[in-house]
């Protein structure tokens, strides 16, 4: 793993098309993420601080510069490739949670071993752990809508973990908690840091920027 | 979580939706089934009782000549007679069983204090076997013997026995013809006939040839029946008794018009080409209608593949690709119809098996024939179901795995 350059976005630019008009969400980002990094892009709402995201978590592709993690072109990939890096190698934790709302928490967590082809007695084994990492082995066999935020979003955390990926991405996590979990979680990310993880924190709110060891600011679709 | 498991809590969420689309799929199958079941049996039912006329069987009646022919002129009447029925047996082998025939309305039919008008035959022996008309037991049908010494005896159909005798045991009774007592020595086994000339089987007074011979004082027989003994080479057989007949009676043997044919071959043929044609147009039917029904599942597999795009985008965002979602509404299509179909074949089973215990001694009824559920047929839908399924699965899981994992992440 090259420790220098481990993300690296170049002149990305993204551009929406919508209706008649485009959108030009992102124009010309330069961004070097080193491994291990504990980083927040914070900007305004429509910032394009989500589309960043969604590139340097291969949801996405730019439409034109260039993004390599770790030294592979991403922007060459097809989805199938693009859905590999996902799975293996990056966890998401959204606003909104995103759990499956008709699925247990466990089921919920199981869900990335799914597709990465584990079999199904790994699979229960390795979501309990993940579940209990996260403080919730109470809660395997709840749904999501019998969970509060807060725990909702622990078990979107262990789903984002489970396949213990090199890479967190959270956007905006908590956006929709009180300050008491918000606080809960934000401790849970220092802790992922501190084992060793790469945590990017995508924000609105300079308050939870600043717990993160390197700011970046987006403003317009530019980094500033 | 498996697609089994999702699908299944799918279908607990949309139940009446669900519900609605497999009603249409099992009527679907139970249509194409049941219709093509008739189908068949109506096929079998009508062979089998243009069979009850003699299978095989070729009638040759005398006709007008429409060409001039050794000095003759054209218009002669052709009278065949007992000898040409004598003359095929012995000089045609390959038309094993032949026979001539007699055939009029007498009026003076009399049992006892009544009398009726009744249609009545002059046969040989060879016509129990030519057209299947086998005695109940203990009775016999007219032989050599009787034909030998124009015996006075009589053999019924099973209708007309009923008509004169009633219940009454009618063998070795006696009954008049022409102010002639006659004595009855058979009454016909019932039988499936659906198609006749003078009247069918059953309701038909037969008496030795030679015997209406001397009765009525007829020169000209009605008619010289066969049957050639392999129907492959019916054609063939059917040309040399033309040949033989016409250097007999001094006439062209291409003079079409000379004799009326009656090839119940040719008539099977008909059927079977009938039946085949019906049996198509039955898949056909059905076939549509599980097509209709397949369109409503694939209606549905849109609606959820739309209702769950949020979930598609969250299983691409932890990693699913492509071929994971199309596999998995693939699989929910698939399931879909194919319940469907294994519940309406089952349906449809029931169906057929009910329809078979109606009783069908109802001349109406007879030509519909037991419906049956044939290999053939079953196959026919299970392959049609299967390519119902595919596509009715294929369109929405193509529209899910196509996507967009961040538009669909966003929506609502």
């Amino acid at each position: 793993m090259n420790n220098e350059q481990f993300m690296v976005l170049s002149d990305v630019t993204k551009v929406y098309p919508m209706g008649d008009t485009e959108v030009h969400a992102l124009r010309g980002v330069d961004l070097q993420i080193q491994a291990g990094e504990f980083i927040a892009v914070l900007g305004p709402s429509g910032s394009g601080k989500s589309t960043v995201m969604h590139i340097l978590g291969c949801l996405d592709t730019p439409t034109s510069g260039t993004y390599h993690l770790d030294d592979v072109a991403i922007q060459g990939l097809n989805p199938n490739e693009l859905a590999e890096i996902r799975n293996r190698r990056i966890g998401f934790v959204f606003q909104s949670f995103h759990l499956l709302p008709r699925a247990t928490a466990c089921e919920n967590v199981e869900l990335p071993m799914v597709f990465g082809r584990v079999n199904a007695t790994d699979r229960r084994f390795r979501a309990k752990r993940a579940l209990e990492q996260v403080g919730l082995s109470h809660r395997i066999r709840h749904l999501p809508n019998e969970l509060s935020g807060g725990e909702r979003q622990r078990v979107a955390i262990a789903r984002a973990l489970v396949n213990e990926p090199s890479i967190l991405l959270a956007d905006e996590p908590t956006g929709n908690l009180d300050s008491h979990s918000g606080a809960e979680i934000l401790a849970v990310f220092e802790e992922l840091h501190a084992e060793g993880r790469t945590v990017i924190l995508v924000t609105h709110d300079e308050m939870i920027a600043q717990r993160a060891h390197r700011v970046i600011h987006i403003f317009d679709g530019k980094i500033e | 979580m498996s697609s089994v498991s999702h699908l299944i809590r799918q279908l607990r969420q949309d139940r009446i939706r669900i519900a609605l689309t497999l009603f249409g799929i099992v009527w679907g199958t139970v249509s194409i089934t049941v219709l093509s079941a008739f189908g068949e049996s109506v096929h079998r039912a009508l062979l089998k009782g243009q069979k009850g006329q003699g299978s095989g069987l070729v009638r040759i009646a005398a006709g007008v000549t429409s060409r001039p022919y050794a000095g003759f002129p054209k218009g002669r009447r052709i009278g065949l007679v007992r000898r040409d029925g004598q003359l095929i047996r012995n000089k045609v082998p390959e038309a094993e069983l032949a026979c001539t025939e007699f055939g009029t309305t007498i009026r003076e039919i009399a049992c006892g204090e009544r009398t009726m008008s009744e249609q009545i035959v002059g046969v040989e022996p060879a016509f129990r076997d030519l057209r299947s008309c086998f005695p109940q037991d203990g009775g016999r049908f007219i032989n050599d013997l009787d034909i030998r010494e124009r015996r006075r005896v009589v053999f019924l159909g099973n209708d007309i026995k009923e008509k004169l005798f009633g219940g009454v045991p009618a063998v070795g009774q006696t009954m008049r013809i022409m102010n002639i007592p006659f004595t009855v020595i058979g009454v016909m086994r019932p039988k499936l006939q659906l198609s006749s000339y003078y009247t069918v089987d059953r309701d038909l007074i037969f008496i030795p040839a030679s015997t209406f011979e001397n009765l009525l004082g007829w020169r000209y027989v009605s008619g010289i029946l066969y049957r050639p003994n392999d129907p492959a080479t019916g054609q063939r057989t059917k040309a040399t008794i033309k040949t033989l007949l016409a250097a007999r009676h001094g006439y062209d043997p291409h003079d079409s018009r000379a004799w009326n044919i009656f090839d119940t071959q040719e008539i099977i043929e008909i059927i079977d080409d009938v039946g085949m044609g019906m049996r198509v147009f039955m898949l056909l039917i059905g076939a549509l209608t599980l097509i209709v029904a397949g369109v409503g599942v694939a209606n549905i597999m849109f609606v959820l593949v739309q209702d769950s795009t949020r979930q598609i985008g969250i299983k691409m965002a932890v990693g699913a690709k492509p071929v994971h979602i199309l596999r998995q509404y693939l699989l929910e299509g698939f399931t879909l119809v194919l319940a469907g179909g294994v519940l309406g074949l089952l349906f449809s089973w029931v169906v057929l098996l009910l329809i078979r215990q109606i009783p069908m001694d109802n001349e109406g009824l007879a030509y519909l024939g037991r419906p049956e559920l044939s290999l053939a047929t079953a196959l026919i839908i299970s392959s049609v179901l299967t390519l119902i399924a595919l596509a009715a699965g294929f369109f929405p899981a193509r529209r899910a795995a196509s996507v967009d994992p961040v538009e669909a992440l966003r929506y609502e």
